[in-house]
């Protein structure tokens, strides 16, 4: 099986980065196909399941292919199309069409060229192949439940710390998290940041032995507070505006036809419900965020624009500063005391969140790994 | 990447399925032989959704799964026009074993195979898959006389409680009344009920419940084991598709398989219980008295093959003698492509 994890270094280096496309627009592709995804499977009643495969298809195709050779809809709308079939929830091609028809703008839905169907068609035997025919993938969505089962605490904030863990899990397939880390890893990530937010305190776990210092030490060994703060960073990383107006510009083939800059799509930050839209990073951060991958950032960025934090040495400070004014949304309470409402210019409502008893009933199964039988009493097999 | 056209060596067709033509090959790299299956993308028609799902259902779970008495996926590569799934080559399979009537089964081989699919299927509820669709045609057995459970074109994950199966799995003659009842959430039992089928037909060496419609498998499952009441099958009549049977009493089964031992009979009743949490599961029937009672399983050389298959085996020298031939004039064995 072919290994699908790589360090930010060959994250870098891909086929559409030596294509000549810019890793900051790369990474905006990624972030727009993935949210596409999310959109279209929502739109058609998909679990998160298959949304998130389809996404994670999405990924690991670009580590092969360049977004200049393949246009990031199209191979969207193939991901989600064969992510329907391996998770046995199938849709037809046709109708993923029909709603990506309805979802993207004209010039961005005719990269699907004549025969839409026909290219989607196509392009699913070379995601196939582009993917190693590596169907089977996990998620952080169920270590997350089954982590915060075992987590004591406040029991009133335990449901909302986990919807909001949950909801950036959903995010996170926006970003190439699933490229670098296991979903276990993520899902501690994500529900330690969202403890930190929803300021869920541990008390205590069950399970804990004496060598765990933090509860996390119990799913994940050697995981450090660097990385668990990179993974919460690459995250939040989402809710701060954007370098670049995103998706105004024709998909990157040959020919260019760029379109007037701001359109008004072009300010929307991303539209699942956000628990907590984060204060942009402050110029100066602490925390290590892969910051030497974007040296030139900080010339076009404009979060810098945002009043920064002076001096945040202790992590938390981070989160619980007083959130910056952005000009578009009313500035929202840091720490919602109510359900986190959708974000105004949201055109669908948030995806994929889970039931409102929020733990789905995992049910009557045993573990799986089984007690050692007893030593048969049959022969032998043949 | 490496050239998987010439990888593997066409030698023989071997069969036409739905979605699906299936060659013998060689694989150059190992010198195997394998099965290659080849999926249809060909036409429209059949492309109507892309690559079919039970091609990537076997791609899915067969990657992930290692048995002995499991079908091994060896490799899968694609061209720009299909898709090719490289199994292990398997000589025959048990309904070619069942229908020859030239074969002599024993009950060490009854036992053998038994115990074969039963360990085979073990490990796959272990990993919480059903194979949904187990009948003696997809018991599949090579010349060494090792039995492999193939063709999971239906096999799907179970246990999550909410999810809603469709009850339309299984070829008729084998499927459990649960689904014959339109049950949409089942477990283990729809496979444990067509092993007991599958150990019937090896006794009986013909179908033992060959219903002509779901509503005659039914009424012919009931002639057997009685139609079940509330109490037998508590809840039976919630289920979707429940009809009323005619009350029919129960047969004793040492009556129609006159010739089975009792420890068999046991194992009988256990895996074709009627409501289905009473039928035992794979570990349960491994460990009943019939597997660890006399006679002994055959090992697998002593398993009796079809008259073909031990052929082959005899031929193999003066085929290779006529290939040899072949090549001294000049053509090559065919090469296959995908």
């Amino acid at each position: 099986m072919p290994y699908w994890y790589y360090d930010k270094k060959d994250l870098q280096n891909t086929p559409s980065f030596r294509d000549g496309i810019p890793t900051e627009t790369e990474n905006r592709y990624r972030k727009e196909g993935a949210r596409f995804i999310i959109d279209t499977g929502s739109k058609m009643d998909l679990g998160y399941n298959t949304v998130a495969t389809g996404v994670v298809y999405f990924h690991r195709f670009y580590m092969f292919q360049s977004f200049r050779t393949f246009p990031r809809y199209i191979t969207a709308c193939c991901c989600l199309f064969l992510a329907g079939k391996v998770e046995e929830t199938p849709k037809k091609c046709k109708d993923i069409i029909k709603v990506a028809k309805s979802l993207l703008t004209e010039e961005k839905f005719s990269s699907f060229g004549e025969d839409p169907k026909e290219e989607v068609m196509t392009l699913e035997r070379i995601l196939l192949q582009t993917i190693k025919f590596d169907l089977q993938v996990e998620h952080p969505y169920g270590y997350l439940l089954k982590y915060a089962k075992c987590l004591k605490g406040d029991k009133a904030k335990l449901p909302k710390m986990v919807q909001m863990a949950w909801t950036f899990v959903n995010d996170s397939l926006c970003t190439t998290l699933c490229l670098q880390w296991e979903p276990e890893v993520i899902a501690v990530a994500l529900l330690f940041l969202a403890g930190k937010l929803s300021k869920f305190e541990v008390a205590d776990w069950n399970g804990r032995s004496a060598k765990h210092t933090a509860w996390w030490d119990m799913f994940v060994e050697d995981i450090t507070m660097e990385l668990l703060e990179d993974i919460c960073h690459q995250v939040l990383d989402l809710y701060s505006p954007q370098t670049q107006p995103s998706g105004s510009d024709s998909p990157p083939v040959a020919s260019s036809t760029k379109l007037p800059k701001n359109d008004k799509s072009s300010v929307t930050p991303p539209t699942s419900a956000s628990p907590v839209i984060v204060p942009a990073k402050p110029a100066v951060t602490p925390l290590k965020n892969g910051a030497e991958l974007k040296p030139e950032l900080a010339k076009m960025d404009m979060r810098f624009t945002y009043p920064g934090y002076p001096g945040l040495p202790p992590y938390p400070a981070v989160y619980t500063a007083p959130p910056p004014v952005l000009p578009a949304h009313p500035p929202p309470p840091l720490v919602y005391a109510e359900p986190p409402p959708a974000p105004p210019g949201a055109r669908f409502p948030p995806v994929n969140v889970p039931p409102p008893n929020f733990f789905p009933p995992l049910g009557k199964r045993p573990p799986p790994p089984r007690a050692p039988l007893p030593p048969r009493p049959y022969y032998p097999p043949p | 990447m490496e050239e998987p056209i010439s990888r593997y060596e066409k030698i023989d067709f071997l069969g036409e399925g739905q979605f699906a033509t299936v060659y013998k090959a060689r694989d150059v790299k190992t010198d195997k032989i394998v099965a290659v299956k080849k999926i249809k993308i060909g036409s429209r028609l059949e492309a109507q959704d892309g690559i079919n799902r039970t091609a990537l259902r076997e791609i899915k779970l067969l990657q992930e799964l290692q048995h002995i008495n499991l079908i091994g996926l060896l490799d899968v590569f694609g061209q720009k026009s299909n898709v090719s799934l490289v199994f292990d080559f398997m000589d025959t399979d048990l309904e070619i074993v069942i229908k020859d009537s030239s074969i002599v089964l024993t009950p060490a081989n009854v036992k053998s195979y038994m115990i074969m699919t039963l360990k085979g299927l073990e490990y796959l509820h272990q990993n919480w898959i059903l194979h949904r669709d187990l009948k003696p045609n997809n018991l599949l057995i090579n010349r060494e006389g090792i039995l492999k459970i193939g063709d999971f074109g239906l096999a799907k994950a179970f246990g999550s409680p909410s999810r809603i199966n469709t009850h339309q799995v299984v070829t008729r003659w084998y499927r459990s009344p649960e689904l014959l009842f339109g049950a949409r959430q089942y477990g283990t039992g729809v496979d444990m009920w067509a092993v007991g089928c599958i150990l019937a037909e090896l006794l009986l060496r013909v179908p033992f419940l060959p219903g002509e419609s779901d509503l005659d498998q039914l009424s012919r499952i009931f002639q057997v084991f009685g139609t079940p009441t509330e109490e037998i099958w508590p809840g039976m009549k919630t289920l979707t598709d429940y009809v009323q049977y005619k009350q029919f009493p129960a047969q004793q089964l040492r009556h129609i398989f006159s010739a089975a031992a009792d420890d068999l009979i046991q194992l009988l009743e256990s895996l074709l219980a009627l409501y289905p949490p009473r039928r035992c599961d794979c570990t349960q029937a491994l460990m009943m008295p019939y597997f660890s009672n006399k006679p002994a399983p055959s090992l697998g050389p002593k398993l009796p093959m079809p008259s073909n298959v031990t052929k082959i085996e005899v031929e193999k020298p003066s085929l290779k003698r006529k290939l040899l031939d072949n090549i001294d004039g000049g053509s090559l064995a065919k090469r296959l492509q995908f």
